[in-house]
């Protein structure tokens, strides 16, 4: 990882079209402005391996029997019809 | 062709049915083949299979079948790399997750899967929407559907009453007129 140090409005390029620049800092919080194009995506790490974490817990979790309870709940009707 | 699926031993796949996630889902990169197999008929549940791995399904179901005006915005980068044309043309899951109490099943809308049903390309995208959390509980929002219908029912009912009162109210009117006017040609005659 490139490590740089950087001092309050001074800003680091990436590419020829990304610009991160240092907005306020703050006790232990650093204020980050980001110029970049459109189609780039910009998120907060945490939402990644928060989505990252609920795949992974889909797939351990996931199961076929489980889900005739589910659908008991959520369609009475049509599993009495079927009991009959 | 054949794969291994986890739950229902080794299936016949069409090829032309497999679904490229071009990413990979998060924490899963590696595997890009995925199937649909649906849970039943009129489940609204399916399954997405990985035809890389056996060991890796999920559990999906599309936002819009419990959710009241579910709508997601897909960035232009993700209408680029598959290739969206039309809004039309594109199917949105969420992943389930069925905890051991199983009336806490949720679905995650913060990361949904966007595909395109024209190419079978589709990625795991990020919504750019606040109130698009990680666990949604299905239950719970098909209730509030519930509640709301009825809310609905209950105000046209209402407005229905209301409509027929006044209808009866200018019946009578229309009644006293008429009986008036009958009088007075009655009154004429004489």
């Amino acid at each position: 990882m490139l490590v740089l140090t950087r001092k309050h409005n001074q800003s680091i390029i990436i590419g020829n079209n990304i610009e991160i620049m240092i907005v306020e800092i703050r006790g232990d919080q650093v204020k980050i402005g980001i110029k970049a194009p459109k189609n780039v995506s910009i998120y907060r790490s945490e939402i990644y391996e928060e989505i990252m974490n609920e795949n992974k817990l889909a797939t351990e979790q996931a199961a076929v029997d489980k889900l005739g309870a589910i659908t008991r709940m959520i369609k009475p009707e049509g599993e009495k019809k079927e009991e009959k | 062709m054949k794969i291994q699926s986890k739950f229902f031993g080794e299936i016949e796949i069409e090829e032309n049915k497999i679904i490229t996630l071009v990413d990979g889902m998060l924490g899963f990169e590696k595997l890009k083949k995925y199937i649909l197999i649906p849970h039943g008929q009129d489940n609204m549940f399916k399954w997405l299979q990985s035809t890389e791995d056996a060991a890796v399904c999920f559990l999906v179901v599309e936002p819009v079948s419990f959710m009241f005006n579910y709508s997601l915005e897909i960035a232009d980068d993700v209408v680029d790399r598959i290739k969206i044309r039309t809004p039309e043309d594109v199917i949105i899951y969420s992943i389930v997750v069925i905890p051991e109490e199983p009336s806490k099943i949720s679905a995650n809308l913060c990361g949904p899967i966007v595909i395109n049903a024209v190419n079978r390309m589709g990625a795991q995208v990020i919504s750019s929407n606040p109130e698009h959390q990680v666990k949604h509980y299905i239950i719970e929002e098909l209730k509030k559907n519930t509640a709301r219908l009825m809310t609905n029912f209950a105000t046209m009912v209402n407005s229905g009453k209301a409509i027929a009162e006044k209808l009866e109210k200018t019946d009578e009117a229309e009644n006293k007129n008429a009986a008036l006017a009958s009088a007075a040609t009655a009154a004429e005659n004489k």
